[in-house]
């Protein structure tokens, strides 16, 4: 094997080459595997901290808080409108979950701490809780507030103003970031890819037009509920509310009314209320909510909407359980 | 080879294989380290998640009368809302398939209250739900002492996670208001 003299001093170097070589590449797979499942764990992390912080003051009817992540987290929301289906996703798309919350983003998540707002969205009764989140660097402009003029606009201005969120009442510049609301008159914004624009018309029934990067849409979309105002502010987005709408929210409103009229058979069961004629008013328009939602501005659904909340007003002045308990003085019904 | 060679390579030999067994034990150590911290992650995210669906519950539109209270009533119209087709599979995507949701009245007590978990009488399990809101729940025989909101049909005693959270509950018919406890159990992978 070896002829006498021949030093074993190069084969160990060899050995030793070969062998080190291994580990190294060996160290070198596990510390990037490692660190890759440190980043994917910091990033479901981050979107089960969003989520268990939007659950825990779902209980409120009208809350807000700030959530901090552990480090700057790029969270972005995906409306799948094939599947009806909402996700939170980090922003590589590395991690999405689904969720079962209507949550309205203005624009991607991009800091460790944002600022999240939630509000039970009645119309007439509790459909669910929406839920608006966005970063601090995110700026709300009101052009012309406050409205004096303009009762319904100045209410919403104020709710709005008592948010921690940051609230301004110029234009915005090119260089800003941020969404401008409308809700008197609208006007061309700064073209900017930071700036959106939401047009809100107040008047019965309430919709909503958004800016297309351009120019204003042309298809106005209808506001259902108080709530469904601040959710065109924060979905400022065409695609995104009409997705948000047409799926997750008309499913809602959909099971909540179906939830509601078996309620209704039952509550007629009360002594002295089977005769009741409200319960069967009530009845017929919850049977009606799911054919009349739509996305058009017709007011149909707002018409059934109003008359159970007038129904339900009557029953509160009779011995018969009411159908729904709400302290809300709902501006837009 | 020469004796002295033949050392010197077994020498070398033994100090590399005294080295690999040294990384290979740091390796099996760092590697058990790693498994638990995963297994500890695993069941905060599973906490989380069942707090999550704890708070999530105590404010469903589908159970609540105003804020923060459960109507009874409306017990009965999710049972029979998450038992049909169309909605089965929303509702399984909300609870999840690994968690079980129910709802027991503590106080004042329903009639003929049980202590004895399986004697205990729950309205909104099985398939006759309307029958049992006629003939148990309706004013003055109310007998239900627990309601089951959603049940994946996990039966296990083990490795289960639980949270709970006192609820006010409210009975529409004769305006009556009650204590109950909302438990939920999240059935872990073992």
């Amino acid at each position: 094997m070896e002829k006498r003299g021949v030093s074993i001093f190069v084969f160990t170097i060899m050995f030793t080459l070969i062998a080190g070589a291994i580990l190294l590449v060996f160290f070198f797979n596990f510390g990037k595997d490692l660190i890759r499942f440190s980043n994917k764990e910091t990033k479901v992390e981050n979107l089960l901290i969003l989520e268990k912080n939007l659950a825990s003051f779902a209980l409120s009817s009208n809350s807000e808080k700030a959530i901090s992540f552990s480090d700057n987290s790029k969270i972005g929301i995906t409306c799948d409108s094939s599947n009806k289906k909402l996700f939170l996703s980090s922003q590589d798309g590395q991690y999405s979950k689904e969720v079962k919350k209507l949550i309205f983003l203005p624009f991607n998540i991009g800091s460790s701490e944002v600022e999240a707002w939630t509000l039970a969205w009645n119309y007439p009764f509790k459909i669910d809780n929406l839920y608006f989140v966005a970063d601090k660097d995110v700026t709300f402009y009101f052009p012309g507030a406050p409205y004096i003029s303009n009762e319904k606009a100045n209410h919403f201005y104020n709710k709005f103003k008592q948010t921690r969120f940051e609230v301004k009442t110029n234009t915005p510049t090119q260089l800003d970031k941020g969404v401008i609301v409308y809700l008197i008159n609208k006007i061309t914004p700064p073209i900017s890819n930071n700036i959106k624009a939401v047009y809100i018309d107040l008047n019965d029934p309430p919709k909503v037009q958004f800016w297309d990067k351009t120019s204003w849409s042309s298809y106005s979309y209808p506001i259902l509920g108080d709530a469904m105002v601040f959710a065109a502010i924060f979905s400022a987005d065409k695609a995104k509310f009409e997705c948000i709408l047409n799926n997750l929210a008309k499913e809602r409103i959909n099971t909540i009314s179906e939830i509601y009229q078996y309620t209704v058979e039952k509550l007629k069961q009360t002594d002295g209320c089977q005769s009741n004629a409200e319960y069967d008013t009530i009845y017929t328009e919850l049977t009606k909510v799911p054919r009349e939602f739509s996305l058009s501005v017709d007011g149909q659904i707002q018409n059934s909407a109003k008359i159970i909340k007038e129904q339900n007003d009557v029953l509160k002045t009779t011995n018969c359980p009411v159908l729904y308990k709400s302290s809300e003085t709902m501006r837009l019904l | 080879m020469n004796k002295k060679a033949q050392v010197q390579f077994m020498e070398m030999i033994f100090v590399l294989l005294i080295l690999i067994i040294i990384i290979l034990i740091g390796l099996v150590f760092y590697y058990s380290f790693l498994h638990k911290g995963i297994k500890e992650k695993k069941e905060r995210f599973t906490e989380i998640d069942a707090i999550i669906l704890t708070d999530s519950v105590s404010s469903m539109a589908e159970l609540t009368h105003e804020t923060g209270v459960i109507n009874s009533v409306k017990l009965f119209s999710l049972a029979k809302k998450i038992k049909s087709t169309d909605y089965k599979e929303y509702y399984a995507n909300f609870f999840g398939n690994d968690k079980k949701v129910t709802l027991e009245i503590i106080y004042p007590p329903v009639n003929n209250e049980k202590q004895i978990e399986t004697l205990k009488l729950d309205c909104t399990s099985g398939t006759d739900i309307d029958a049992k809101f006629h003939n148990k729940y309706t004013n003055p025989t109310n007998e239900c002492q627990k309601f089951t909101i959603y049940d994946p049909g996990i039966v296990r005693t083990t490795g289960t996670e639980i949270r709970t959270n006192p609820v006010s509950v409210y009975y529409p018919l004769t305006n009556e208001y009650r204590i109950g406890i909302l438990k939920v159990e999240v059935f872990k992978n073992e």
